[in-house]
């Protein structure tokens, strides 16, 4: 994998951590909660370019900045795209979800499932 | 007149059959050899329908004076009885009619989204996660799905997106979403890739957070969370859907011989698919050749 390339994937990964979070994040937080090992520095690194490229805002907090996240124009757009697709019921339009809808059984089914993988942990 | 319609056939019930074993393949494989089957399949199909047509409409007299040429490219068959050729020409239209409506209603979206950062968070609580192509393309999620996941779990529900995107898994679903639409007979092929694609980059993001174990939770809780937010389940196909997908995670037993067989199984039916396309390719060539002027 490329360095750049790695740059965008834990951009995307620190970003959905400020998006996940109620309030504002130090480095030290962002780092607690990414699951990941990475530097200390790193997650400095990556969370100013996310305040440079306006995707992030930040606060002083005692030495350090803390970061929340910034609604952008793709943001935007992206909820007005929304309410289109919630809209439609083009299915190729929804393509590639994540995960699809789940019948009564299918729910019954994965929440087993769920308890047997606590379980085993 | 059968021998004519033998060949689509047998490619479409050839093509029908190999989905039924798509779960025997590795998903990366599995795509593109249904993808392609499905494809090369409504071809024949549709060929077969056309040359019914041109029996037919050859052999109507005012029409043969014309075009004694076109005649002659159908000439070893038999004239098509009108019913067959009929019908013939009502299953084209009604492809041709289907394509085209679908061509017109397909939202575009691909290029709505501007800039380049990978990640686009609707501000909204309802769980939402889905992959969006273009150049570049960005992945969407809510901040609802968002907290419904742990930090480990968020990293798979990049990684399985991302893999969508980099393995271009939408070209293959449109494929098999034209042919579904233009030949309804094959739409269950069309089903299988979805979930294929799906088994894909859920094997992609395995590999990317290097624990399957993870990955299925993962899948599990977004599922979850979707359902509880979006009310009334709608009924998904039974044993395609997200619980086979995370039963396949957490099922690691090698497959590997049977997946050997099942190989050998596909490239027959690859090559029936086109055997089948070919004996009626020579029709098209002799039209081809007539239009060039040899």
């Amino acid at each position: 994998m490329s360095g750049r390339r790695a740059m965008g994937e834990l951009e995307s990964e620190v970003l959905t951590i400020l998006w996940a979070a109620e309030d504002a994040l130090t480095p030290a937080e962002v780092l607690e909660g990414i699951g990941a090992d990475i530097a200390y520095t790193t997650a400095m690194t990556v969370l100013s370019r996310l305040w440079k490229k306006g995707l992030a805002e930040r606060e002083r907090r005692g030495r350090a900045y803390a970061y929340r996240p910034k609604v952008t124009e793709a943001e935007l757009t992206a909820r007005r795209m929304q309410a289109t697709l919630s809209k439609t019921n083009d299915r190729e339009a929804a393509l590639a979800r994540f995960v699809g809808r789940l019948s009564t059984e299918e729910e019954g089914a994965l929440r087993r499932l769920l308890d047997q993988m606590d379980k085993r942990e | 007149m059968i021998l004519l319609v033998v060949p689509g056939v047998t490619a479409v019930a050839a093509s029908l059959a190999a989905a039924l074993l798509h779960r025997r393949l590795r998903p990366a494989v599995a795509v593109p050899v249904l993808t392609m089957l499905s494809a090369m399949s409504a071809l024949a199909l549709l060929w077969s329908f056309a040359l019914l047509v041109v029996g037919f409409v050859g052999h109507i007299a005012w029409i043969s004076e014309h075009a004694a040429w076109c005649l002659a490219l159908a000439h070893a068959h038999d004239a098509v009885p009108p019913a067959a050729g009929i019908a013939a020409i009502v299953m084209l239209a009604a492809s041709a009619f289907a394509v085209v409506r679908h061509e017109r209603r397909r939202l575009r979206l691909d290029a709505a989204i501007e800039g380049d950062d990978e990640l686009v968070v609707l501000p909204s609580d309802d769980p939402i996660a889905y992959a969006l192509p273009g150049r570049p393309g960005h992945i969407v999620v809510s901040v609802g799905m968002l907290r419904a996941l742990d930090g480990a779990e968020r990293r798979v529900l990049l990684a399985h997106e991302r893999a969508h995107l980099h393995h271009r898994h939408h070209r293959y679903l449109r494929v098999a979403e034209l042919v579904a639409v233009a030949v309804p007979l094959l739409r269950p092929i069309r089903d299988r890739v979805r979930f294929a694609t799906e088994r894909w980059a859920d094997e992609v993001a395995a590999d990317a957070v290097g624990d399957r174990t993870l990955t299925a939770r993962a899948i599990a809780r977004a599922a979850l969370a979707t359902n509880s937010a979006t009310g009334t389940p709608v009924l998904a196909m039974a044993a395609l859907g997200v619980p086979a997908r995370v039963d396949a995670l957490l099922d690691e037993s090698p497959v590997g011989r049977r997946r050997l067989t099942t190989l050998t199984c596909i490239t027959l039916i690859a090559l029936v698919t086109v055997t089948g396309s070919t004996v009626q390719f020579h029709h098209l060539l002799a039209f081809a050749a007539r239009l060039c002027g040899t």
